[in-house]
């Protein structure tokens, strides 16, 4: 398997084509078990669909194919990808759109086929968030149906966990909503304070804390940041903060 | 007293507010330049700061500069502390992407019960505030730079070439430079013999002999199937195709490494506009931009068999 990148050109037309030609390209998901979008877009005389190959000779990464929970794999697929690529995909490069769209409509078209089916309610914002992405963005990196499973494990590996660098990992995605949630906020990509959350996270259990728990806490967590630069704090305060922050959320409900 | 960006509950040091009276914060910063084989652009960053109290809280140990950096596109997020009105932060090239944001700040680093300086404005004479840990007293100018890339121009020909162990069945290498870097396919077989860990032999470098044994004659027939004949110009209106490689970065490498060695001509507007000498002795180019291995190389055999004559002498 080979690592490319879509060229400017295949992308933009992507995105054209799926604004345009939005049934057409819907029931070119629908209809297709096979990657279609590289075909596809020499069909409609795209001729350099193809801008990068970063690495020709890279194994492809056996994913498991999601099942009746599709997030219940989440968090092995993150890891085993991560492990695979790591080594080969900086950040620079996991930033760049063009090649999460092509991993995603092409070279591991079917897990995310299967882990995000196209029907024919799905709209084109949809097939946008996790086929091809908007270009650049944290929001592209951790939507898309390939990028995630990179960016979740990196932003989660804990390097001085030598026996469990990616124990993080698997408590970030033990509920899908957690981790875009985490990611979307810019005060959690400092990742001594994405991995203090994590950890006191880590002793809890999930179902006491849930979505109408979660959510405020971290909303909380936010505008404490926009206040005090929470960058700053030593581990031991910034520990305490979360665990009082996640306390006094708890006891709302 | 300037309310309008008035969001702390006690007075902050900054330029958009009259907090303080007459005192500046502010940051000045460069890029130092870097060398082959670097990872990491050096930024250095010089503090210009008038508060004597906030100075001596920061030489106390009570509080300290700090800079946030940040890169949006690749959810790159630090943050360093120091008590110097001079810094230097070595920002990896590969987590960064486009730009980057850096705030300066005067932040707390432990609680300030009585917080109170002769600078502040007026309207909070005598007052005293409570600052917990964590909390900015001083903000400076936001810097955005250009996300640095590594730069090319330092980078070896070594460091587009990469070794990768594949079945072949005849035991011979061949070479791959149809992606970003230039791929030497070598057989399993050899891969015991050919490691890029291969450890010094006593005073021996076995990479110059590897060098020569593998990739000068890959690099040798990548240059001569890049800067072929036929890709000439024979008109004067028209140029020349090698220049369509641009795209991949082995190409820009090896074409900054050419024209250091003054193999190739480049025109003003950065195209190849003479390749005679390449295309004519691909070989010697090779060995000219690798930094002649096959003469090092043929030195350490040298001393090989005379140190071995020698034993058994």
């Amino acid at each position: 398997m080979a690592l490319k990148c879509f060229s400017d050109t295949a992308y933009s037309r992507l995105h054209l084509e799926l604004s345009r030609n939005f049934t057409v390209i819907r029931d070119c998901y629908i209809n297709n078990n096979q990657p279609w979008a590289e075909r596809y877009l020499q069909e409609i005389g795209v001729e350099d669909s193809i801008s990068l190959v970063l690495d020709p000779y890279c194994s492809k990464v056996s994913l498991k194919m999601p099942r009746d929970t599709l997030s219940a794999d989440d968090a092995e697929n993150s890891i085993s990808f991560h492990i695979a690529l790591r080594n080969i995909i900086s950040p620079a490069m996991a930033a760049n759109g063009k090649l999460w769209a092509y991993l995603c409509n092409e070279t591991y078209y079917e897990y995310v086929s299967k882990r995000w089916p196209i029907t024919t309610t799905t709209t084109d914002k949809t097939i946008n968030k996790r086929y091809i992405g908007s270009g650049s963005g944290a929001r592209t990196l951790y939507r898309n149906g390939i990028a995630r499973l990179w960016w979740f494990a990196e932003m989660t590996y804990d390097k001085t966990n030598t026996a469990d660098p990616y124990g993080l990992t698997k408590v970030l995605l033990r509920r899908q909503d957690d981790a875009e949630n985490f990611l979307g906020r810019e005060l959690l990509h400092n990742k001594k304070i994405l991995h203090t959350l994590l950890r006191v996270l880590k002793d809890e259990n999930p179902n006491d804390y849930g979505r109408d728990v979660f959510r405020p806490m971290l909303k909380d967590i936010n505008n404490v940041g926009g206040v005090s630069i929470l960058d700053s704090l030593p581990d031991e305060k910034l520990e305490n903060l979360i665990r009082r922050k996640l306390n006094e959320h708890k006891n709302k409900t | 007293m300037n309310k309008s960006v008035r969001s702390y509950p006690y007075p902050i040091l900054r330029k958009e507010s009259d907090d303080y009276m007459a005192e500046i914060f502010s940051v000045a910063w460069r890029d130092l330049p870097t060398s082959a084989g670097d990872k990491t652009c050096k930024l250095v960053f010089y503090i210009t700061n008038t508060c004597d109290y906030l100075k001596n809280l920061i030489s106390e140990g009570k509080a300290a500069y700090a800079l946030k950096i940040v890169c949006q596109n690749t959810l790159y997020r630090d943050f360093v502390s120091f008590n110097t009105e001079e810094c230097t932060y070595l920002l990896p090239f590969s987590k960064i992407l486009n730009s980057v944001i850096i705030t300066p700040y005067i932040v707390a680093m432990e609680d300030l019960a009585e917080y109170q300086c002769d600078s502040f404005h007026p309207d909070y004479s005598g007052e005293k505030f409570s600052i917990s840990v964590g909390d900015p007293l001083g903000i400076g100018n936001t810097i955005c730079i250009d996300a640095p890339t590594e730069n090319e121009a330092n980078k070896t020909p070594e460091s587009i070439i990469k070794y990768i162990f594949v079945e072949k069945e005849n035991n011979t290498i061949d070479v791959d430079f149809s992606s970003d870097v230039i791929y030497i396919r070598i057989p399993k077989t050899m891969q015991s013999i050919v490691s890029l860990n291969t450890p010094r032999i006593m005073w021996a470098d076995p990479t110059k002999i590897l060098l020569s044994m593998i990739v000068i004659p890959a690099l040798t027939q990548v240059l001569s199937q890049t800067f072929s004949p036929e890709f000439e110009t024979e008109g004067e209106e028209e140029e020349n195709t090698v220049d369509n490689n641009n795209n991949l970065q082995w190409f820009r490498v090896l074409k900054i490494a050419l024209f250091k060695h003054n193999l190739i001509e480049i025109g003003d507007d950065g195209r190849i506009i003479n390749f005679e000498s390449v295309s004519e002795s691909p070989l010697e180019a090779a060995q000219l931009i690798l930094g002649a291995p096959l003469f090092e190389a043929t030195s350490v055999l040298n001393r090989i068999f005379l140190d071995s004559n020698e034993e058994e002498d």
